[in-house]
């Protein structure tokens, strides 16, 4: 090489790394609060940033592992996480005691929730099939048991509640004749292990509530900074998700090898939770307005039979209107 | 030389057949139950390749190691100045049982928002081995004689030679034994941690392990933590053995020395003082307690919605309307859940004190235990519940079995200590007139034991609280135990810290009560005349 | 030490530990104090070695306040239970007084006392591997290490046995004779108090006072011979009148009470 070759590159070289510092400095960091440990439920976020959707909407995000013991309200009230997967049911519970948090998408259009159980065992596939049977239900989601028992008009007392956590032993042991679950994940799990199992779907028995809601603190939509910040989010996340639905694979080869390496994840498992999760995600709805849409029907079901339960739910909880931005394009960065 | 050689492999030799012995009854029983035995456990261990616990376990110890670290740090910036101005000792001695008696459980969610990082996670970690390592460290600061100390002063020495040259050398092999017992339980801590979210770990390994219906994963990974934990105990061992070998022959109770940490108790001769005693003691503990919460949730600026103020809570249980169902809800539960509490708390004392009565009768079977003690003591239980669950069901018989693995340790060991230091004479006296070991049990080591037994008891009460609270979030599904997890799951957060204050002041009193129980135990055994 | 009175407050009642004390040790002698427990022989001790400060009246050594000897580490000490740090070897068990005073410890000088006090061979021993008496011999090495103006020996012999407790006795004697350091032992040993002793300084309890000053008139050096001399009895004898008179009035007087 001679002298003026290796001074060019130099000049390039440092060039290359001031414009990388540039980029780097302009990042906004951001994050991210999952509903779970890192699983296929973070799919669409982990292809977002492998690809770096995240990256050219100026965004440094970080995804936030969450946990069975861990409420995820109270981490994006405390400013911790800008914005968190939820349930609905918990959103409204919060701010019945003094959270300020709104709705700004829902993953899932339909509910996950089943009743799971086994062909071997008591295979139940109506809500009627419940009475007089044992039932392992999660404490975190004992409101929506209730709700969907009224919704079927089933007396509570004719079915024993046990009390269960992530872990399906029970079902297996016959401890428990029905495991609440997840359509996407138990079902998915039990079937993977050998297990033929029969499901009673929430959804299709009248609990027609959304699912994988994302929300947000009031004032971030308030504040022009974090507004930005998650208009930006949203229109990267929404195409870490068509990825991830058009390539079901993909989404759980960066969950078992990249994300959640090295934590015993099953590809196998995980990519058919990706395939279930696909039915969860889209319905006629999403082919019109796009991933995360809530429309006025849904949000109208949700705040029902929410209240149903006896939560003080309201439909000015939900806004699409930062999905409305995402969607626009070039409004703001 | 040969025999001392020999002296020293014996225990090498009992612990591995102990844990020989341990292997081959599990291999048996997983042929009887539906659990995967040893066997099953290498195989599984050898397909997923050990590279996968391994490095979950460096993960889960990259949180447990600092916080172990930083609770043996903070242990010794109270201790220290707890035995330079001994008026400071009781007050940071019942910040230590607060910290020991807070049901961690309830307290993740505040941790998880005011932490970042791996902080909630080391938090956990630090707190479930403060309160060791404080007795630890305070009993060690002690263990001096008052002549050694005097001997520095008379020879023209300052107070900081007195602290360098013999307090802090004289704490060594109480130090070193508190570090000891508190290693595995900062290994369970940090677990504990990782259910409230983590990227990678033994826990998060736990979970999905679980989720999968990955049985013989589950108990592998709970081997693997119980390896990790045991390695900590065994390393700590070996280089406080190393460093205070000139201790190897001199007792070591650190249940029995805390009790003499509380001083006050047996100051006065005259009952009324002892009472205002009591009672200026009680005010001090509830102010101390009351302003931590305070500064606490001022310092780490938590967002109102989840740290509730003292007076919140005083508002939620008082209010007009709302007030009395709630204080008669939070009652009912406490009800509920003093009972478990009992359950397991006789569970453990009953199983620790035969055990301990039978290792004295056959000595064989002290060294056998030692294994399985063990291990219980290092498994995590929130893993290991259900599975317990399977076998016991959801009755009163998983509260006591829960009750007793988390109380039997403490009372096991203490008893079983108190046996050892049986004064030669008293024995010889016994044999003498003819009497045999269990005319020795009953007529003096029994009698003599009863001081260990409330010790043992005091150190139990917290726990048994702890394991009640577990067995009814993950098994019975009453109690406080699950109300408190449900309050978690309603976001009803003053519901949380009212329970959580129910909760430990109702342990921090028991503490008391059976502190109070063994200073009275103490005066009947020596006939009024003080230790 | 002139007019020394100390006073402990224990439990509600004061107790007089020591009331309007004088004492005069003359230089280079050995004095013993001896009474019965309890008569503030211990207190006494402490005072002298600048632990403890007396309510009334004061106490000089050398014209100095006890403190101040302290301080300048002119005190050696011993105590009935040797209070050897366990952590130490013997040798270094010895250095203590040297490296509080932070002077170079002399090599030959530690050995010495090593050898004087009949160690040698055990300088690295610890305490655990060493009888009671060889502790108490390494304690007495200790206390004379920082070469100290005045030696306090508080019972340092009292939980031995007859035979290691003469030994020990010519030890000290064999000590003082080549380095006649002026020293105040406490015991309750007649028979230790006369042989060691240019001076017996009877006292009683409650309160704590000297009651009678006996001086010994044994000749030097003296030798397990003289424990059975006529001379030797005779003044045991004296002391143990002194000594019960007393001891037989608080007695009476506490019967009294009762």
């Amino acid at each position: 090489m001679n002298r003026r070759g290796f001074i060019s590159s130099c000049i390039a070289g440092s060039l290359a790394i001031s414009t990388r510092a540039f980029a780097e400095t302009q990042l906004r960091p951001c994050s991210y609060q999952l509903s779970w440990i890192k699983n296929f439920q973070g799919a669409g976020e982990y292809i977002a940033l492998a690809k770096g959707f995240f990256r050219e909407q100026g965004l440094d995000v970080t995804l936030l592992a969450g946990g069975p013991t861990m409420p995820h309200e109270p981490v994006v009230m405390s400013g911790k996480a800008l914005l968190a997967q939820t349930m609905p049911d918990n959103t409204v519970m919060a701010n019945m005691h003094g959270a300020t948090l709104k709705v700004i998408g829902a993953g899932y259009q339909k509910s996950p929730f089943c009743i799971a159980s086994l062909l071997s065992g008591h295979p139940m596939r109506t809500p009627q099939d419940m009475i007089g049977r044992r039932i392992g239900v999660q404490s975190v989601n004992l409101v929506v048991w209730r709700t969907f028992l009224r919704l079927n008009h089933i007396d509570p007392a004719s079915i024993t509640v046990v009390p269960v956590q992530f872990d399906m032993a029970p079902l297996i042991a016959g401890d428990v004749d029905g495991f609440f679950g997840y359509l996407n994940d138990n079902v998915v799990h039990l079937e993977v292990a050998g297990h033929q199992t029969a499901v009673v779907p929430f959804a299709r028995f009248g609990y027609t509530v959304m699912g994988a809601t994302l929300v947000v603190r009031a004032d971030s939509l308030q504040d022009p900074a974090r507004r930005a910040m998650l208009v930006s989010f949203m229109r990267a996340d929404i195409q870490g998700w068509q990825a991830a639905i058009a390539d079901p694979a993909l989404g759980a080869d960066l969950t078992v090898n990249t994300f959640g390496k090295g934590n015993g994840l099953d590809l196998k498992a995980e990519e058919q939770s990706c395939r279930a999760s696909n039915d969860l995600m889209m319905d006629a709805n999403t082919d019109s307005k796009g991933l995360f849409w809530m429309s006025d029907a849904s949000i109208a079901d949700t705040v029902r039979i929410l209240r149903l339960g006896g939560l003080a739910a309201s439909p000015d909880m939900f806004t699409n209107e930062i999905l409305v931005e995402a969607r626009q394009g070039a409004t703001t960065r | 030389m040969t025999m001392r050689r020999y002296s020293n492999l014996r225990p090498a030799l009992a612990w591995g057949g102990s844990f020989g012995a341990v292997v081959l009854l599990w291999q048996c029983a997983a042929l009887v139950v539906a659990l995967p035995g040893p066997l099953a456990i290498m195989r599984r261990i050898g397909t997923d390749g050990p590279a996968l616990y391994w490095n979950a376990g460096l993960a889960t110890l990259r949180c447990a190691l600092p916080g172990w670290a930083g609770a043996t740090v903070a242990a010794a910036l109270c201790a220290l100045p707890a035995t330079m101005w001994p008026v400071l000792a009781p007050g940071l001695f019942q910040l230590g049982v607060m910290s020991y008696c807070l049901p961690s459980l309830a307290i993740g969610p505040v941790l998880m928002i005011v932490l970042d990082g791996d902080g909630p996670r080391i938090m956990l970690a630090a707190l479930a081995s403060f309160f060791t390592m404080l007795v630890g460290t305070m009993t060690g600061l002690r263990a001096c004689s008052p002549s050694q100390t005097l001997l520095v002063t008379a020879f023209g020495g300052t107070a900081l030679q007195a602290l360098l040259r013999v307090r802090l050398h004289a704490a060594l092999p109480a130090w070193f034994a508190a570090l000891r017992i508190s290693a595995p339980a900062s290994v369970l801590g940090a677990m504990v941690g990782e259910f409230l979210g983590a990227e990678h770990g033994l826990g998060v390994l736990l979970i999905n392990a679980q989720q999968s219906l990955d049985l013989s994963r589950t108990c592998a990974v709970t081997l693997v933590s119980a390896a990790f934990a045991g390695v900590l105990y065994a390393g700590v061992g070996i280089v406080g053995h190393a460093c205070t070998h000139w201790a190897r022959d001199m007792p070591l109770d650190l249940a029995r020395d805390s009790e003499a940490l509380r001083a006050g108790w047996t100051a006065g001769p005259n009952r009324m003082r002892v009472l205002l005693h009591g009672a200026g003691r009680l005010a001090g503990t509830t102010a101390l307690a009351l302003g931590a919460w305070w500064l606490v949730l001022r310092m780490s600026g938590v967002t109102p919605y989840v740290g509730r103020s003292p007076y919140d809570v005083l508002l939620y249980l008082t209010d007009g309307a709302e007030g009395p169902p709630r204080i008669s809800a939070i009652a009912g539960e406490l009800g509920i859940t003093l009972q478990d509490m009992a359950a397991g708390l006789v569970g453990g004392i009953m199983a620790g004190l035969v055990l301990a009565m039978c290792s004295q009768l056959w000595p064989p079977l002290h060294r056998l235990l030692a294994g399985p003690v063990f291990i219980m003591q290092a498994i995590p239980l929130i893993a290991t519940t259900p599975l317990l669950i399977l076998l016991f069901g959801r009755g009163e018989a998983i509260v006591v079995t829960v009750g007793t693995i988390v109380t039997f340790f403490p009372v096991f060991v203490t008893v079983s200590q108190s046996f050892a230091q049986t004064p030669r004479t008293a024995l010889a006296l016994i044999a003498a007139n003819g009497g045999g070991r269990v005319d020795a049990l009953r007529r003096v080591q029994l009698p003599a034991a009863l001081p260990s037994i409330f010790a043992a008891l005091r150190i139990a009460a917290p726990l048994a609280m702890t394991g009640a609270l577990i067995a009814e979030w993950l098994a019975t599904g009453r109690g406080m135990g699950y109300m408190l997890l449900n309050a978690v799951s309603m976001s009803d957060y003053d519901g949380l810290w009212a329970r959580v204050t129910v909760t430990t002041t109702v342990s921090m009193i028991l503490y008391g009560l059976v502190g109070l129980g063994e200073v009275v135990a103490m005066r009947a055994l020596t006939g009024g005349r003080d230790r | 030490m002139r007019g020394v009175t100390r006073t402990f407050a224990l439990g509600v009642t004061p107790v007089v530990a020591l009331e309007a004390m004088d004492l005069d040790v003359p230089a280079g002698t050995l004095v013993s104090l001896l009474g019965p427990s309890g008569c503030g022989k211990s207190t006494l001790l402490r005072l002298f070695a600048g632990l403890d400060v007396p309510d009334a009246g004061s106490i000089l050594i050398d014209g100095r306040h006890p403190g101040d000897m302290r301080a300048s580490h002119q005190i050696g000490i011993a105590f009935q239970d040797a209070s050897l740090l366990p952590w130490r070897s013997v040798r270094s068990n010895i250095c203590l007084p040297l490296e509080l005073a932070r002077r170079p410890a002399d090599h030959h000088q530690i050995q010495g006392l090593i050898d004087m006090v009949g160690l040698s061979g055990f300088e690295n021993a610890l305490p655990a591997q060493l009888s009671g008496g060889m502790r108490q011999r390494v304690a007495i090495a200790r206390a004379l290490a920082a070469t100290p103006a005045v030696l306090l020996l508080d019972e340092p012999f009292g939980a031995l046995d007859e035979v290691v407790r003469l030994h020990l006795h010519l030890e000290l004697q064999r000590i003082r004779a080549a380095r006649p350091v002026t020293t105040v032992l406490v015991t309750h040993t007649i028979a230790e108090a006369v042989f060691l002793s240019d001076q017996v300084v009877v006292m009683a309890s409650r309160p704590g006072r000297a009651v009678s000053t006996i001086a010994i008139d044994l000749p030097y050096p003296r030798t397990p011979a003289m424990l059975r001399s006529a001379r030797f009895h005779e003044l045991c004898d004296r002391c143990s009148e002194v000594l019960f008179a007393n001891v037989a009035g608080t007695a009476a007087s506490a019967g009294m009470r009762e």
